[in-house]
């Protein structure tokens, strides 16, 4: 109930949008596992599938697909079907491509047989719904976030002193590093070709981070609220920034989504044991579907298909020097960062041409002459933040917390509370993953 | 019973970080923040300070016609050569609304002096497509700062971007919903398109000359929509009314002008009716709830618009002059001194402007 709340103060009219998901899902998750046919419940599969595929397609990928078509214009001319086709164009329904694909798990794992159905639909619209997670993930498996949600709550100190630090430490990752640099970021996109190479190289290198902090401060912030309720989120990111490949990459980067097309996708299409050209074929599906669930645009399949490239290079040609010395981990480490914050572009960019401009400026082929700037605290944040999080922090930042005296732990949350209140990011960046 | 022990100690220590940044904040940093984000704020201080007459309005106070006007006075310069024993003081800003003006009555200074209040009332302002402006988060952002509260509490509203902070393809939502779903053909108003949405497509599906079909569209879209006290602009000059009663402020409305020629000129009285409808409906409503109110609306002629094929309120250097020889007249009408107006417009007879009503003319389209 509360997370309906929740959700409906942002766009009412999503709130029922979430429900009739939810009541679909539910529906084909009892029926699959009544059925003793395969058939049926191959049938009830799919319609569940389809049916979110359906709200994806209207919500998300209408404009995209169908721009100005005939279809397009006769279902804007019904005020019954405009207004979706307003809320597409203009605002997503908040978290649709992460709840859709959560109540996807929960029916296929139905399906599977891995998970006997809930019977209550109160229960499952509450799995569904969680408002820390619901916007933009972690996108949890209904096994492990159902049991937690049905335990009688029971306040722990423990609990709330760890939620405490993951909501400071994932607000000041928020409001001081990732708003601060999509500032500079945005000043340096508004005008691109006005920039030099070494500005471009800059913004590019900023960007990388800015959504990094922003990624990550948001899902610390979502597991530092469920810890509030004594639920435990899993962690999305494990330290990307340091991967020496880009299939480690993906096992470190918004790991509840590249685990969700590992089980519900790329194992399915075939994974890795059928051959060298079928596990090639389901890289380059899931990339190219995940670039699509990142949005609709042209630039983000380019951005989902340049990784899989870059995977199955790192997976069939990289991979083979094997080399054991720190000079080769740290020259791996640096490229798969390099590689995967230059195909950041297709990701910052709007239209293909302007991420072909962007191109060509970090090539040397522009004629801009504008310097980029950034302010003094900025760059002492950001140090701080690359150093803590790159070659300090091993673990989960309030478990790493706990290892000091109280007198340290305390001065760093002060500090940290004090960056939020002075030095937090003066325009509004909503968090990049909300557009998803 | 321990847990509550542990988290009221937080508590108290957050408390107390809390003052005591505000105290360096206040000192050191906010004056320097003021001036980075909110621009205008030194200067309603300053014109709230300094004025007997303070003159709040949008870009219609300063904008001025490059093709006819040898003085760019504003209107409140006007205002000041027409009483210049009053100290007229002006806060002026393109895009600015009642929502803004209201939030800026937060920084009128509680000193016993007795302040008049001129204030712009455009009609264009009320309706969706300035509502849902993309400027508006901006406007927003920067009205964090018209408020007494302490100083570092604004910053950290303006680090959570804690005010009206839609973005625009949010806003450009809402006035796609406020065009496909506001009735036109209600109240006796009589429009066989029903809806800005409907009358825009016919617009753009006519075969009238491109130049027509622009100019209809930004016509209807700016001026197409019935007031009513459920507006929220309407809402905000509400508020604006009490509260300067409240506070003992004498507050003067003037209605703007709206170049009714050319909404005349390219539908007749199907557009023309919602305007006269507006402008009376604003001028009636305040003049009832106490507030003097100036109606310029119908005065006005084409011609003297700076911007022809769009409608704005950037008036020629003759048209501010009677505007504010209006207000004047109205605040102290035994106080204004001669001016000379025929040298205040003097055309430049070096360049023409190229007008619509003309060029419309010479399109064969007359409605």
């Amino acid at each position: 109930m509360a997370s309906y709340v929740f959700y409906s103060f942002w766009q009412i009219e999503f709130t029922g949008l979430m429900a009739l998901t939810t009541v679909i899902d539910f529906s084909c998750g009892l029926q699959i596992y009544k059925t003793t046919v395969k058939r049926n419940k191959l049938i009830w599969l799919w319609l569940s599938i389809g049916s979110n595929i359906a709200m994806l397609f209207m919500f998300k990928y209408f404009d995209f697909l169908m721009g100005d078509t005939p279809i397009a214009k006769k279902l804007y001319d019904s005020n019954f079907t405009a207004w979706m086709i307003e809320l597409g164009k203009y605002v997503l329904p908040a978290g649709i491509s992460f709840y859709t694909f959560q109540s996807i798990s929960y029916v296929m794992d139905v399906y599977r047989g891995e998970q006997v159905p809930e019977k209550n639909l109160l229960r499952f619209m509450s799995f569904v719904s969680f408002f820390p997670q619901l916007v933009a993930g972690p996108i949890e498996r209904f096994h492990h976030l159902y049991n937690q949600l049905h335990t009688k709550y029971q306040p722990l100190w423990e609990d709330l002193r760890n939620a405490a630090r993951l909501l400071i430490y994932g607000l000041f990752l928020k409001v001081c590093i990732a708003d601060n640099l999509a500032e500079i970021v945005d000043t340096y996109y508004q005008n691109n070709a006005a920039y030099t190479a070494g500005s471009t190289w800059l913004a590019t290198f900023l960007f990388a981070f800015q959504v990094y902090a922003d990624f990550f401060g948001y899902s610390l912030l979502a597991q530092g609220s469920a810890l509030l309720f004594g639920i435990k989120l899993m962690d999305n990111f494990n330290k990307p920034y340091v991967s020496k490949s880009i299939p480690e990459f993906w096992h470190r980067w918004h790991i509840s989504l590249s685990t969700w097309f590992r089980d519900y996708l790329f194992i399915p299409l075939g994974g890795n044991k059928r051959g060298p050209l079928v596990l090639a074929f389901a890289v380059m599906i899931v990339f190219f579907t995940s670039g699509l669930w990142h949005g609709a645009n042209m630039t983000m399949i380019l951005f989902g298909v340049s990784q899989g490239v870059l995977y199955l290079f790192d997976r069939f040609i990289f991979s083979k020097i094997k080399l054991k010395n720190q000079v080769w981990d740290r020259f791996r480490q640096l490229k798969t960062f390099s590689l995967f914050m230059i195909t950041l572009v297709y990701f910052r960019s709007s239209t293909i041409p302007e991420s072909s401009e962007v191109f060509h400026s970090l090539l040397g082929d522009t004629a801009g002459s504008l310097q980029l700037h950034i302010p003094v605290f900025v760059l002492i944040l950001l140090a701080v933040f690359i150093i803590l999080d790159l070659f300090i922090v091993r673990e989960r930042i309030d478990i790493w917390f706990q290892k000091f005296h109280f007198s340290i732990r305390w001065a760093a949350y002060s500090a940290m509370i004090l960056c939020v209140w002075l030095l937090g990011g003066a325009i509004n960046h909503p968090f990049v993953y909300f557009q998803f | 019973m321990d847990i509550i022990k542990k988290i009221l100690w937080r508590f108290l220590f957050a408390i107390g970080l809390f003052f005591i940044a505000n105290f360096f904040y206040s000192k050191y940093q906010f004056p320097k923040d003021v001036a980075k984000y909110s621009r205008v704020k030194g200067k309603i201080d300053t014109a709230f300070a300094n004025g007997e007459i303070v003159y709040m309005g949008e870009s219609s106070n300063t904008s001025f016609n490059p093709w006819t006007d040898t003085f760019t006075y504003s209107i409140s310069d006007y205002m000041q050569m027409y009483l210049p024993d009053k100290k007229i003081t002006s806060i002026t800003h393109e895009s600015f609304h009642p929502g803004l003006f209201l939030k800026m009555l937060n920084l009128l200074p509680d000193d016993g002096r007795k302040r008049t209040l001129v204030i712009t009332l455009n009609m264009r302002t009320c309706g969706p497509s300035a509502m849902f402006s993309g400027n508006e988060a901006s406007n927003q952002q920067e009205a964090l700062f018209y408020s007494q509260r302490l100083p570092l509490l604004t910053r950290i509203f303006l680090s959570m971007h804690y005010y009206d902070n839609k973005n625009p393809m949010e806003r450009e939502r809402l006035k796609f919903q406020y065009w496909r779903t506001r009735a036109l053909n209600k109240n006796g108003f009589e429009n066989p398109d029903g809806t800005v949405k409907k009358w825009l497509e016919k617009v753009a599906y006519s075969d009238r000359p491109e130049k027509w079909r622009h100019m209809a569209d930004a016509y209807i879209k700016e001026f197409a929509f019935i007031l009513d006290g459920s507006n929220d602009r309407v809402q905000d000059l509400d508020q604006m009314v009490k509260k300067c009663k409240k506070q003992g402020v004498n507050l003067l409305f003037h209605l703007l002008p709206a170049s009714r020629d050319y909404a005349q000129l390219l539908y007749g009285n199907r557009l023309i009716q919602y305007m006269d409808y507006n402008a009376d409906f604003l001028a009636n409503r305040y003049s009832k709830m106490g507030a003097t109110v100036i109606n310029n609306y119908k005065n006005s002629r084409s011609v003297q618009y700076t911007d022809q094929w769009y409608p704005t309120e950037h008036l020629n250097a003759e048209l501010r002059r009677e505007i504010a020889e209006s207000i004047c007249k109205a605040l102290h009408p035994n106080k204004l001194v001669e001016i000379h107006p025929e040298v205040n417009n003097r055309p430049n007879p070096e360049i023409r402007q190229p007008m619509a009503d003309t060029m419309l003319k010479q399109l064969g389209i007359w409605h």
